[in-house]
């Protein structure tokens, strides 16, 4: 049997390209899922979605393969201190705070019981304070996981993925703040310009601080998939060198590095009977295209059920409406952005488990790939955006199977979307826009 | 409104660089340093109190920032070691002037036409990439600066046709003769490797000029003589994560050897995807020099063990060469820490401990031959590029640190014409592991497998 | 912004490109220096030094992404329409000439042209793709062409150029009419003058009526139609000529760095492209001129003094940092900083500002700025 073959290639060849496909096209959707919340949040195409990714991976790396930085908790401190008190003294926190004294009817806020002039103040500021409540627990509970990470060394991938979580919220927020606000009701280019240029900003930051290094996150090593639970130190050896130094001459000397054991195994699936070949799922990709999945069943109830997602899907559909029927549109920009770099964080994470790592190469430009995907539902359609990740995730694969990776990579992705731009410009599944004068 | 967005911009500025690693190496005294005995020629005239400049330029932060970025180091522990121990130029210190393309070529554009224009003009001139040398080939031979190439580019080195010696001089040999060497060795050695079936060879490389050199008509045909088949080549752009698929077409073709003509994050994603697979007893993984490297052990770890290729020079481990003795003892004083408790340290010493910072010697004490030569010839006040490249197409032939890699060019040669088979092995020693790359055999010619070379087959 | 007192009395007046003699005394006045600067000895006159052959080739490349940039005003500035692929099309136009001067006899005039046509023909091709829609899918087809053109020149093996894929392809001198161009100083002229041509070129077309309803279509594209304005056929017009001008460009850049490759016309070169055309204000005719001018003297002297200043100072106080990697992120962070800046603060750009400025001061004192 082994010898089908398919327009002249072996069957199992195929097979495994159309897996592969499958597999990394759950990692696309992931990505062209943060794309489609963005635009359907704030009408804004994120180009800077890449960097976003890999801004997320390295904080990840940060605390996964490092002794904690106390540098990068100090920031995140205080950038969380600052994005806290802007937003309590309504994003003022320049200006003087107006005196707490006009609510007479409760009678104990002349004299500033503490509890109740809390509570006047979030009712000025439209603050609902269930829902305050929900957002400091999780950040507290975040908050908690990274400082017991980071006291406990056995936990590394918790620690990485809370100091992860916890930055990219912080870069949502801020890129939201600083960067998305002032642009509401202005022109969609200057919004598209203004990704571009974020991309930039994030692209010059992350070279500074880590460089044009690699970084390597080896979650997925034949060490870890043997032993999970026994830590990192006992199968691992040192890493030794020779040195030469005058007055003692040549000597063996060890390092604090040390020596991994390389990639794990990919998963198999036994198929050697009916194909010739083993099929075989690469780790980080099968994890990722789960993670993807719950991501996406997780993000489709929070906006069918959730009065927060009822609420971003108003505003997304329009922001005057949403804004004169008393929806806090500001607000809902906020959480999207956040909602969306942690997404971004999460798909870089991902990808710096690979062969690669967290490459400067290799993350930002893979968002680009997935704007195709992005299109074929009409940038609207959260479920049709999942379906054009592993499209064109197969199709990329198969390319490289019938033609060469750079025809997979630089061309057969944006062929499928000229012809949905000729086809359907508003994409296969999105709805139909009619424009007014 | 506008205010808080300009404190919180600059505030985001400045607290985001708080992020980032600790990483920083603090230097340690430098212990005694040691002297190489050189074959170096006398110098006529005494320069002490000048300065001499070498100019280079090329990728320090793009993709080649891997190899590249241990190359600065290297270059200034190099002029600083030359300066101090043995005197510079004739007396003159040397200094390095450094130019980062971050691999776009229009900035090596730029560079060539900042550096070419200065006054004096630059004698040499070092470069480090095969696209940035076969973009100004033309031009390096009107300016007429010879430029010693960090690269194995055949088109930059022998123009279209093969017989157009340009004024580019590598200092590694030609990706060509390299697979040709390493056709050698398998025809000869290949039941050693043990591994099921004749060998056939199947091309997997970083697309581009780069990746694309060492399969070519000449080679294959070389090879195909040796016994040793053909199974195809896939590219793949720096920029892809994943090659697993690419390899199963060429194992699905029939190759057993993996031959990649990339550096860094390239062999370590070749070679991730042969582990991932199993594969590691069924097909052996070669290279280019670069393939050989303590960048490849770094980001591949375990799985860069038995990547073999040619290796035209001593490796960091054969410390009873005095040459290497000095490049280990630089390195040593100047980057790593024994005592230090910093890891972050440790490991960018250890990533510092590569090909480059080791060539960078040798490319230094050839330049200091070179210009001696060349003021011997026509005077410090005559110097200009002219005068070096008539030493380098009349003959030079140096033993550069002592043997660490032999320089040897003449009026049809712009290569190195000598190496030998390498491996990256993990040997086990007392207190862990150390990688390494070990030679498998000695110093041999390589093959002539330019396009109308020597030893090509018709 | 014209100074009062100054009317339109016939219709020749109202489509002068210059209508003021101020206008006529600044355009002969640095036209004469533009071509004056050249002839100033490099040695220096009096021990100032003007120019050096760097400052020279600066220049030149600034002319050559200036003609990009003018097309790119065209369709972004005042057509309203995004392209990032701006750098592809020049890609299109730098191989095409590379290929008419190795293989064949054409005048160099003559082989510009045709580049630039072709160019123009590839651009319009992505741009009819997308014409039916706006905003970001305009943007989606532009990336396409960014990304299928280099990937087809690439795998292009055949006659005209077969180095390998990714090798540069080097290119002959430029010969006009027997008259060699070989020094920098006549790589200038060149490029000058095509800058000079273009540049009047795209002023025309601004105040006939094609330029009339390309504002039209940016200002609101459905009332245009009303007007009786046929928005496909203008907005494929605004493409082709766009990427007409990116064919110039490329067409001479190919000549004058004497090779190309599919390197130097990257997305990111297109993006920048974008940036400097946003900084020195599109929609305005000086805009390109104050981005070019912006963008390249950040790019060349305040980088590198902030690099300086940067690896001199931060590592001190930030102990943490890698002075290395501080050159390597800088000019992104700078661009994409300024870019965001002025987006927020002045998205119409320097040329805004400048006609601000003018009016300022013809009102002196009694203006307010």
């Amino acid at each position: 049997m082994a010898e089908w073959e398919l327009f002249g290639q072996s069957f199992h060849l195929v097979v495994q390209a159309i897996i592969n496909g499958l597999l990394l096209g759950g990692l696309y959707a992931l990505i062209a899922l943060g794309i489609v919340v963005i635009n359907k949040a704030s009408g804004v195409f994120n180009f800077a979605h890449g960097w976003m990714m890999f801004a997320g991976g390295l904080i990840f790396w940060q605390f996964y393969a490092n002794e904690p930085s106390t540098s990068l908790v100090g920031i995140m401190i205080l950038v969380s201190t600052l994005l806290i008190g802007s937003a309590i003294l309504g994003l003022g926190f320049l200006r003087k705070p107006a005196p707490l004294v006009e609510d007479s009817t409760t009678g104990a806020s002349q004299n500033g019981d503490l509890f109740h002039r809390v509570l006047i103040f979030m009712k000025r500021r439209e603050l609902d304070p269930r829902r305050t409540a929900v957002a400091i627990a999780i950040g507290a509970a975040l908050w908690a996981v990274l400082v017991v990470g980071l006291l406990q060394d056995s936990s590394v991938i918790v620690r990485g993925a809370a100091g992860a979580f916890i930055g990219s919220i912080l870069i949502g927020l801020m890129i939201e703040r600083i960067t998305i606000r002032p642009l509401l009701g202005k022109p969609l280019l200057t919004a598209i310009l203004m990704t571009l240029a974020i991309g930039f900003v994030l692209q010059g930051f992350t070279q500074i601080i880590w460089g044009p290094n690699d970084r390597k996150i080896d979650v997925f090593t034949a060490e870890a998939a043997t032993s999970p639970s026994t830590g990192s130190s006992s199968s691992s050896s040192s890493y030794v060198v020779q040195i030469y130094t005058e007055d003692q001459g040549q000597r063996a000397q060890q390092t604090k590095d040390t020596v991994g054991t390389g990639t794990a195994p990919d998963y198999r699936i036994k198929t050697e009977e009916l194909l010739g070949k083993d099929l075989r799922l690469k780790r980080f990709l099968v994890w990722g295209f789960f993670i993807a999945i719950g991501t996406f069943v997780a993000f489709t109830l929070f906006f069918r059920y959730t009065t927060l997602g009822l609420a971003m899907r108003a505003t997304a559909e329009n922001q005057v409406l949403a804004e004169s029927v008393g929806l806090r549109v500001r607000l809902m920009l906020a959480v999207a952005w956040a909602i969306v770099a942690v997404m971004a964080a999460i798909a870089g994470i991902i990808q710096g488990t690979g062969g690669t790592g967290v490459a400067v190469l290799v993350v930002p430009i893979l968002a680009l790939r997935v704007f195709p995907a992005v299109l074929l539902g009409g940038l609207e359609s959260i479920t049709w955006a999942m379906v054009g990740g592993l499209v064109i995730g197969v199709v990329e694969q198969l390319t490289i199977v019938y033609l060469d990776t750079t025809a997979a990579q630089q061309m057969a992705p944006f062929v499928v979307l000229i012809i949905v731009l000729l086809i359907r410009p508003d994409g296969l599944f999105g709805q139909r826009r009619i424009d007014r004068v | 409104m506008k205010k808080t967005a300009i404190v919180l911009l600059v505030t985001f500025a400045l607290l985001l660089t708080f992020a980032g690693p600790a990483t920083f190496a603090s230097h340690s005294e430098p212990a005694a340093p040691t002297h190489v005995s050189q074959e170096r020629t006398e110098c006529n005239e005494d320069l002490s109190g000048q300065t001499v400049t070498f100019y280079a330029f090329g990728d320090l932060s793009g993709p080649f920032a891997f190899i590249t970025q241990p190359l600065v180091a290297g270059l200034e522990d190099a002029a600083a070691y030359f300066n101090e121990q043995e005197g510079g130029v004739c007396g003159a210190a040397i200094e390095i002037e450094l130019g980062d393309t971050g691999g776009s070529q229009d900035r090596a554009q730029e560079f060539w036409d900042e550096f070419s224009n200065l006054d004096p003009q630059p004698e040499v001139m070092f470069m480090f990439g095969s696209a940035d040398a076969e973009l100004l080939r033309d031009q390096i031979a009107e300016d007429q600066i010879p430029v010693l190439l960090a690269a194995g580019s055949e088109l930059a080195l022998y123009g279209e046709t093969g017989d157009e010696p340009a004024w580019t001089f590598a200092i590694i040999p030609l990706y060509t003769d390299q697979l040709g060497n390493f056709c050698d060795y398998i025809a000869e050695n290949w039941d050693s490797f043990d591994i099921e079936g004749d060998p056939v060879i199947g091309h997997l490389s970083w697309e581009g000029a780069f990746g694309r050199s060492s399969d070519t008509e000449e080679t294959r045909a070389y090879c195909a003589e040796r016994g040793i088949g053909y199974a195809g080549a896939e590219y793949f752009l720096p920029t892809t994560s994943d090659v697993s698929t690419q390899l199963d077409v060429l194992i699905d073709e029939g190759a057993n050897i993996i031959y990649t003509t990339s550096l860094a994050s390239g062999p370590a994603n070749v070679a991730a995807a042969i582990a991932g697979a199993e594969l590691q007893d069924e097909v052996l993984m070669a290279g280019t020099n670069w393939a050989l490297d303590t960048s490849v052990i770094g980001l591949a770890q375990r799985d860069a063990d038995g990547i073999t290729g040619t290796m035209p020079y001593l490796w960091w481990d054969e410390l009873d060469n005095r040459g290497i003795q000095v490049i280990s003892n630089q390195w040593a004083v100047n980057h790593f820490i024994p005592a230090g408790d910093d890891e972050e340290a440790q490991r960018n010493a250890l990533a510092i401990r590569n090909i480059a910072y080791l060539l960078s010697f040798p490319v230094i004490d050839a330049y200091i031959e070179l210009m001696t030569q060349a003021i011997n010839e026509v005077g410090y006040d005559n110097l200009d590029g002219q005068a070096i490249y008539s030493i380098l197409n009349g003959g030079f032939d140096y033993n550069a640190m002592d043997g660490v890699l032999r320089f040897r060019y003449d009026e049809n040669t712009r290569a190195i014409t000598n190496g030998r088979i390498g491996q990256i092995q993990f040997l086990e020693v007392e207190g862990g592991v150390q990688p390494t790359v070990a030679p498998l055999n000695d110093f041999l010619d390589l093959p002539d497998l330019r396009v109308g070379g020597e030893d090509t087959v018709e | 912004m014209r100074p009062s007192g100054v009317y339109d009395v016939n219709y020749v007046q109202a489509q002068s490109i210059l209508r003021t003699r101020v206008d006529w005394f600044w355009t002969v006045a640095i036209l004469g220096i533009l071509l004056l600067l050249p002839q100033y000895p490099m040695g220096g006159i009096l021990g100032i030094k003007l120019m050096s052959p760097q400052f020279l080739n600066l220049l030149t490349t600034s002319g050559i992404l200036l003609i990009s940039i003018t097309g790119l005003n065209l369709l972004l500035g005042y057509t309203g329409q995004i392209s990032l692929g701006q750098a592809a099309f020049m890609m299109v136009g730098a191989y095409t000439a590379a290929v008419i001067a190795r293989e064949t006899e054409v005048p160099f005039i003559l082989s510009i042209v045709i580049s630039a046509l072709m160019a123009g023909v590839i651009g319009l091709f992505f741009g009819l793709s997308s014409l039916r829609v706006k905003g970001f899918y305009l943007a989606m087809a532009t990336l396409a062409a960014q990304f299928i053109i280099p990937w087809a020149i690439n795998t292009y093996e055949g006659d005209w150029f077969n180095l390998g894929k990714g090798n540069p392809l080097p290119v002959p001198r430029a010969d006009i009419l027997g008259y060699e161009i070989t020094s920098n100083r006549q790589e200038y002229y060149l490029v000058l003058a095509f800058v000079v041509i273009t540049a009047i070129a795209a002023r025309n077309l601004i105040r006939s009526r094609v330029g009339r309803a390309w504002i039209s279509i940016r200002d609101n594209d459905l009332a245009a139609e009303q007007l009786g304005i046929n928005v496909f056929r203008y907005k494929a017009l605004a493409f082709f000529i766009s990427a007409v001008y990116a064919g110039i460009a490329g067409g001479l850049d190919a000549h004058v760095s004497r090779s190309v490759t599919s390197d130097s016309f990257s997305l990111e070169f297109s993006i920048e492209q974008l940036a400097m055309l946003v900084i020195g204000g599109a929609g305005f005719p000086l805009g390109p001129f104050f981005g070019v001018a912006f963008f390249k003297f950040i790019d060349r002297y305040v980088v590198d003094w902030l690099n300086e200043f940067s690896q001199d100072v931060l590592p001190d106080i930030l102990t943490f940092l890698n002075p290395d990697y501080i050159p390597v992120g800088m000019p992104h962070l700078l661009l994409g900083i300024l870019l965001a800046a002025f987006l927020i603060y002045e998205p119409r750009g320097i040329a805004f500002r400048w006609m601000i400025l003018q009016a300022a001061w013809r009102l002196r004192p009694f203006s307010k700025a």
